[in-house]
């Protein structure tokens, strides 16, 4: 079972990297039960907005993760 | 050469050299990217079509000068004691009990700021960018502000893809705690932060 510890950490690697199969199955049961990890989530994602807003423009947009690899 | 063009440009240089400075952390690094920066704009005024914001121009031309001066760093390696210090989580690992479970849990954050606070949230963003170790911060900002993949920042600062996975954990979980407390609660005016 993932802990809260864990899923941050592949909350954040999933911005990152496209995460495989048993890792993304048990983020994904563990933010089904983990309503502070999913504000995490939520979070983490609002940081790149707020970040991009601090140089007031559009820049270059966000390579999704697929791409990265 | 323009001369109205040159003053429009320099309205900007301030909040340039703010953001070379949290990138780059050496003042006369910054000020020497910036300076080119805004020498390469008189130049290329023929380039700037008005389509684009002025201001979101220039910050493409400073992330090329900034890369570049990056680049030309890479002949002296990181320190191995400072990406040692960086890649280390145990500090991060206190935001967690025994059981990996949240001390403090992350809280639901209201909706963006609005307008009228746009600048103190701003110098509060700025502050915690600041915060975050000198690594850190500048592989934070490639990926987020720049918006470069992985490859590039890891091929760019020279790190492996595990380091910069431990980088960008540590530059969310610092930055999303130190906006917890100095935005988020502050405005909701609670006081139980532990920092």
């Amino acid at each position: 079972m993932l802990s809260c510890k864990g899923s941050s950490r592949l909350l954040s690697d999933a911005l990152d990297r496209e995460l495989d199969l048993s890792e993304q199955t048990s983020l994904d049961q563990h933010l089904e039960i983990c309503p502070a990890c999913r504000d995490c989530k939520d979070q983490f994602a609002r940081l790149i907005g707020m970040v991009s807003r601090l140089v007031d423009g559009e820049l270059t947009p966000r390579k999704a993760p697929t791409e990265n690899r | 050469m323009n001369a109205d063009f040159a003053l429009e440009i320099h309205v900007h240089r301030e909040d340039l050299l703010r953001i070379a400075r949290l990138q780059l952390r050496d003042d006369d690094v910054a000020e020497d990217v910036v300076q080119e920066t805004l020498l390469a704009a008189m130049q290329g005024q023929a380039n700037f079509e008005g389509r684009a914001k002025l201001k979101t121009w220039l910050i493409g031309i400073l992330k090329f000068r900034i890369v570049d001066a990056l680049r030309q760093r890479r002949r002296d390696p990181i320190p191995a004691s400072a990406l040692q210090q960086e890649t280390n989580i145990e500090d991060l690992e206190a935001l967690f009990d025994q059981e990996g479970m949240w001390r403090a849990k992350p809280s639901t954050w209201s909706q963006a700021p609005a307008e009228i606070e746009q600048q103190d949230f701003m110098q509060v963003m700025e502050l915690c960018l600041t915060r975050l170790p000198p690594l850190t911060a500048r592989v934070f900002m490639l990926r987020e502000m720049f918006g470069m993949d992985s490859e590039e920042v890891c091929g760019l600062i020279a790190i492996t893809r595990n380091h910069l996975g431990v980088l960008l954990y540590r530059a969310r979980m610092s930055l999303r705690r130190c906006l917890e407390i100095h935005w988020f609660q502050a405005a909701r005016g609670q006081s139980d932060a532990v920092v």
